[in-house]
């Protein structure tokens, strides 16, 4: 189950009623402290150190390394089912994320979304593995990413506006009257250089978070309110509780794959949204 | 940013370890992507783009030779038809002037044949007139004997010796003819 | 057990306070973006980037809240 594996093995004999003859306890929902694995390797100042995170990162990389080879491999023009879904892929790429965000002068940075959707979802898609986490609830991965598209933004709107040109138009958008921006710039100002990195990388590290966290809780529960050591009657309604929370489990599961791959969209479409404002001048 | 270290366990806080590993990761996907992955797949879906376009003009080229062919088909059609027509037409002359002809012919030769039994009826009838008009002499001077020969007093006996002559004859005629026969 | 002892983090009550705007500004933009897009669907493009951009300018009050909530 997705709860970590070392929280389970540090209370096991916690449970809702207790087995006879036994002091009850009562339940520790699993707390943030699931989010800060033991290290393999500490000591590294200001660092968490080596640790599950870590290992998850190469696994997504992997996976993400080897789905590519695996859809550019032996192509052809008459493609089969593999060639037929990564071209799906990129074409999803294209045709839901640079070309209604950027048009057609974004084709250049489909490359791009596609390693960043594709680390992303790998990434999330690993906290669905019993007793592991998604490597973006550690917010250093999806900070990196968000900063990496800021700088991104940074470079191109300066690169294509001028330096000047690409800060004024952010923080003055033109075609307004004069007045207006004694509003509008502080708000622009702190909305682009601020809010909006931060917001773009605490997004995805919020919702795998409590996600996870979610799940966490439905697992945990399951297994504490299992209580078969105890009187029979007793052992019988603890297996109800269980099974109810086992199907919230499996609920919460599936509805959980889907944010992963949504907040993969949303994160990859509002990164070349951003690269979109520095593209062009004006909006 | 949100960089609290010296709280131990505050989710906030951005690890600048995990941080690099991070932006390792996502260089070594996006150089893997970009220098081979979706190139290729574009070249590919470039390549497809080019055939289907290739193809598209390939087809409407043999559509145009396939009607092309059929535009020289029809004119031959047309010219045999008229061709035909044609030879039709020499075909009711030819015919018509056979018919003609032969019709002439079988005129001529008609007229020639009525011609010749009308010769053969003149000459005939020449024939029968000189044998009767020889025949017609000596009967009248056979007659005129016999009237000579009895007494020509009265023309009772005058009407019977011609009558008596004339049966003889009748008889002679029908003697002679069963002998024919 | 005394029910009105209130045990844990205050935050996560703020939080939840704090969430209610904001669930209501991004279902009140994707209604009327849907709205918009079933109106004139040949100006999709420009209206699903917007949405995604008001989405985004949204969020970002739930997710100070979520900061707040930790940070605090």
């Amino acid at each position: 189950m997705s709860a970590d594996a070392r929280i389970l093995a540090a209370e096991p004999g916690c449970h809702l009623f207790p087995a006879q003859g036994e002091a009850g306890c009562g339940f520790e929902a699993p707390s943030i402290g699931m989010f800060f694995p033991e290290p393999w390797l500490g000591g590294i100042p200001g660092s968490d150190g080596i640790d599950l995170y870590l290992v998850l990162l190469v696994v997504a990389l992997g996976a993400s390394l080897l789905l590519w080879s695996w859809f550019s491999k032996k192509l052809s023009l008459v493609p089969g089912r593999r060639q037929g879904v990564g071209e799906m892929f990129v074409l999803f790429i294209r045709d839901q994320i640079t070309r209604p965000t950027m048009g057609a002068k974004g084709d250049k940075f489909i490359p791009l979304m596609t390693a960043i959707f594709t680390l992303i979802v790998f990434m999330n898609i690993s906290g669905l593995i019993p007793g592991m986490l998604p490597v973006n609830s550690d917010l250093s991965f999806p900070a990196m990413f968000a900063l990496f598209i800021f700088v991104l933004t940074l470079v191109v709107g300066m690169r294509q506006q001028g330096g000047w040109g690409y800060i004024r138009n952010q923080i003055f958008p033109p075609g307004m009257p004069k007045p207006i921006y004694v509003l509008v710039t502080p708000i622009e100002t702190l909305s682009v250089f601020i809010i909006r990195p931060v917001t773009h990388a605490l997004r995805l590290f919020a919702t795998m978070f409590a996600g996870s966290l979610l799940l966490a809780v439905f697992a945990y529960g399951g297994w504490y309110m299992l209580s078969i050591g105890a009187e029979p009657a007793l052992a019988a309604v603890s297996v109800l509780f269980s099974g109810a929370a086992v199907i919230g489990y499996i609920l919460f599961f599936v509805f959980e794959i889907l944010i992963m791959l949504v907040q993969a969209f949303i994160f990859t479409l509002l990164a070349s949204l951003y690269l979109n404002q520095s593209l062009e001048a004006a909006h | 940013m949100l960089v609290e270290l010296a709280a131990e366990e505050n989710i906030l806080r951005i690890d600048w370890v995990k941080f690099a590993f991070g932006l390792i990761a996502l260089a070594v996907v996006y150089f893997f992507v970009a220098r081979k992955a979706v190139p290729k797949v574009m070249k590919v879906l470039d390549e497809r783009h080019d055939a289907i376009e290739g193809g598209i003009e390939r087809a409407q080229r043999a559509e145009a030779e396939a009607e092309e062919i059929r535009q020289q088909y029809r004119e031959k059609l047309e010219e045999a038809h008229r061709e035909y027509a044609q030879e039709l037409e020499k075909a009711k002359e030819q015919r018509a002037a056979i018919i003609a002809e032969a019709r002439e012919e079988a005129q001529v030769e008609a007229r020639r044949i009525v011609e010749a039994a009308q010769a053969q009826i003149e000459a005939d009838r020449q024939q029968a007139f000189v044998q009767l008009r020889n025949e017609i002499g000596s009967l009248s001077t056979d007659l005129a004997g016999r009237i000579v020969g009895e007494t020509l007093n009265d023309s009772a006996a005058q009407n019977r010796v011609v009558d008596r002559f004339l049966e003889e004859l009748e008889q002679s005629e029908s003697t002679k003819q069963a002998e024919v026969r | 057990m005394d029910i009105a002892a209130i045990e844990g983090n205050l935050n996560s009550i703020g939080y939840g306070i704090s969430v209610i705007g904001a669930g209501i500004g991004v279902g009140i933009v994707f209604g009327l973006g849907m709205q918009a897009i079933a109106r004139q669907p040949e100006a999709r493009g420009p209206l699903q980037t917007n949405i995604f951009l008001g989405f985004a300018l949204i969020e970002a009050l739930a997710i100070l809240g979520f900061v707040l909530a930790f940070a605090i």
